[in-house]
């Protein structure tokens, strides 16, 4: 999934380059540089996706829902909480996914071997996904906050939504006591 | 059945007249203002005060928390707000002392306000021996020598001469044509029975407002009050005064305890046979009376403390108003027993023996909580609170009244009022836990901001633990939704009706069962 809006920039890339692993003892010297199939990688960025979005909601339901106080102090303390908790998990999500999704070479990408095997993506790619994904999750916090505090948040029976709907607009000052 | 005090109907629409009498029915005031600011009073009150002595603490106190009542009411605008805190329009006039007539008499002494050495002038030129000889035989030289401005200290008969000047007086005049033109208007009269002010008062009060006035050359007559309309607090020697001299400086009497339950027991027929015109009697007592700090004869020195049976005076009142009066040609009487043990098994007076209805429990329950809140967020301790338009920015309540955070900056002036009242109300009811028995009602012992929210009722839990002010004010979210009206003048009834929901559905008295 190369959706932008939830991958900021890190969206899965095309034609990841992968070192194909050394050839079994006696066989001719191959070409090491192989790919990652580009399913595989898709499937484990739409993945994190999804996983950062059901996290983002959660913590924003949790924030508002699972407390009895309103805004005050302690609520934006709390919001500011939830929203840094929820961009570490998000990009802690990322970090594990990635390195634990059974990525693919490509078949035939590496000579000596015609079948896929599995591979792990670069931890350098693994850690831009992070970061974006801490971004990510910083930004659609807010706005998942904004959109439930400002549409559900108009009638008692939202709870936390209604009570705190001046988090985080207009209330957003993390440092006042 | 307890009288629900939170909807006065039609026909108790009118003025509550309350005539405190004396240092005890003065001290009433306090507790009948409370309950007015925690809007249980209703619409109008107009307070008359009868002492002699006009520099007891008990008067500046109850003049003072008048005054502070009417400002902070008038600030507040609460004149359209019928179901909230502040809604009694309180009017009052100063305090009514008997002993001056408005000549210019200075003396203080009986002799001096009565022309006793007129008396003997007269003798010589007018054969008025008998008068000179009738007054000394009534009253004997130590009371003749006393200094009037101190009380009547427990002689009711020096009262009595003095007393029966009300009916000359033009603001007594004007109450009964008041009550003329207002047909639900109510009188109701408080004062000690065992003590001089009240004992000698109440009785005349009683007659005057029922028989009226007489006319004289100068006015027609002035009918009075259907004695259905005037009500009364008895209150019974719930007091003792601890040993002191014999005679007070001026060589006059002192008030001697040992004869307030004689005092007492000699003056209720006058209440039972009908003689004083009461319709409807509230006795008040208690069977273990609790000694002052002080014997004082009277003047700044009698600082007494404040006691729960003023609350119940002051809850007699309210019964007899919001009933629209009671009672007829021969009294009704009024009891409530409160069980608060003997001796070294006495228990406090709290809730539940409150003679209020439920909803009237539920009223003043919310208004402590109300004020609490008010105390430890809008004027922490009564103090100003300068970050208060930050700390309500975006605030739910708030923001469906219409306002924005920084009205509370620009109404500076209403909040200190309302801070400076609550301050008082809260020293009250601290007060009232240090008396024997104490009044348990409110956690006042400490600071407000030392009582953590949801623990300001005495005898509740909280279901659930309340960590902070905002909590409560999830169900003045509530309440302000429910509202159509904005403003200022919405705000009280949404901390009124938030406060109450709060107390409904997150306290619970510590037996367990949850609040109904």
């Amino acid at each position: 999934m190369q959706n932008p809006l939830l991958h900021l920039w890190a969206s899965a890339p095309e034609n990841v380059p992968l070192r194909c692993p050394d050839p079994p003892p006696g066989v001719q010297n191959a070409d090491l540089n192989g790919f990652f199939a580009a399913d595989s990688v898709s499937a484990a960025y739409s993945a994190v996706g999804y996983l950062s979005l059901l996290i983002v909601v959660l913590a924003v339901v949790s924030c508002y829902q699972a407390t009895r106080t309103s805004l005050g102090p302690p609520f934006v303390k709390r919001w500011w909480i939830f929203e840094v908790g929820s961009s570490i998990a998000c990009g802690l999500a990322a970090l594990l996914v990635l390195y634990f999704w059974p990525t693919q070479a490509d078949a035939a990408s590496c000579q000596q071997y015609l079948v896929a095997f599995r591979a792990t993506l670069p931890f350098g790619l693994i850690l831009s996904r992070a970061v974006a994904g801490f971004v990510w999750a910083m930004l659609a916090f807010l706005i998942v906050s904004l959109i439930l505090t400002q549409v559900a948040g108009r009638v008692p029976w939202a709870g936390g939504f209604f009570h705190n709907r001046g988090c985080p607009w207009p209330r957003f000052n993390p440092f006042m006591e | 059945m307890p009288t629900d005090l939170t909807t006065y109907g039609p026909s108790s629409a009118g003025t509550l007249n309350f005539l405190a009498v004396g240092g005890s029915g003065i001290r009433t005031v306090v507790p009948l203002l409370h309950l007015c600011a925690a809007g249980l009073g209703p619409r109008k009150l107009h307070i008359v005060m009868v002492d002699p002595d006009v520099t007891n603490p008990a008067t500046s106190n109850a003049s003072g928390l008048i005054e502070q009542y009417q400002e902070t009411r008038k600030l507040v605008g609460q004149h359209e707000a019928p179901h909230t805190y502040f809604r009694t329009d309180v009017t009052s006039r100063p305090v009514w002392s008997p002993i001056v007539d408005g000549t210019d008499k200075v003396g203080k002494s009986f002799a001096d306000r009565v022309d006793r050495s007129l008396m003997d002038s007269l003798t010589s030129t007018a054969g008025t021996a008998d008068l000179s000889t009738l007054c000394d035989l009534l009253f004997a030289a130590k009371y003749q020598r006393m200094d009037l401005s101190m009380g009547f200290r427990g002689v009711p008969p020096i009262g009595t001469v003095f007393m029966n000047r009300l009916r000359e007086e033009t603001f007594f005049k004007d109450l009964l044509n008041a009550a003329s033109a207002d047909a639900n208007s109510v009188f109701f009269a408080a004062g000690s029975v065992f003590g001089g002010t009240g004992a000698a008062a109440l009785p005349v009060i009683g007659r005057a407002l029922v028989d009226g006035l007489p006319p004289t050359q100068s006015r027609a007559r002035i009918d009075g009050v259907q004695s259905q309309r005037v009500g009364a607090a008895l209150l019974l020697p719930f007091f003792t005064l601890p040993a002191g001299a014999d005679k007070a400086p001026d060589g006059g009497p002192r008030p001697q305890a040992a004869l307030f339950a004689q005092n007492a027991a000699a003056a209720i027929p006058t209440y039972v046979d009908g003689m004083s015109r009461y319709g409807a009697l509230y006795v008040l007592g208690d069977d273990e009376p609790r000694e002052q700090r002080v014997n004082a004869v009277g003047g700044k020195l009698q600082d007494n403390r404040p006691d729960y049976i003023e609350l119940f005076a002051a809850l007699a009142a309210l019964d007899f108003a919001c009933r629209g009066g009671a009672g007829g040609d021969r009294p009704v009487f009024f009891y409530t027993a409160v069980d608060s043990g003997k001796g070294a098994q006495r228990k406090s007076v709290s809730w539940p023996d409150l003679p209020l209805s439920d909803a009237s429990v539920l009223r003043l329950k919310g208004a402590f909580v109300a004020a609490h809140t008010f105390l430890r967020l809008f004027r922490p301790n009564g103090n100003a609170q300068p970050d208060l338009s930050r700390l309500l920015k975006g605030v739910t309540w708030v923001d469906r009244l219409g306002m924005r955070s920084r009205d509370f900056d620009a109404n500076a002036a209403a909040l200190d009022r309302v801070g400076n009242y609550f301050m008082a109300m809260w020293k009250w009811l601290a007060e009232l836990r240090t008396t024997q028995p104490p009044l348990e009602l409110v956690r006042a012992g400490a600071q407000p901001l030392e009582v953590r929210p949801g623990e300001t009722l005495d005898g509740m839990r909280t279901i659930g633990k309340v960590n902070d002010v905002f909590e409560i004010m999830r169900h003045w979210n509530e309440a302000a939704y429910s509202r159509t009206g904005t403003g200022q003048s919405s705000l009280w009834e949404v901390m009124r009706t938030g406060s109450e929901r709060f107390v409904h559905s997150r306290l619970a008295d510590a037996q367990g069962t949850t609040e109904e």
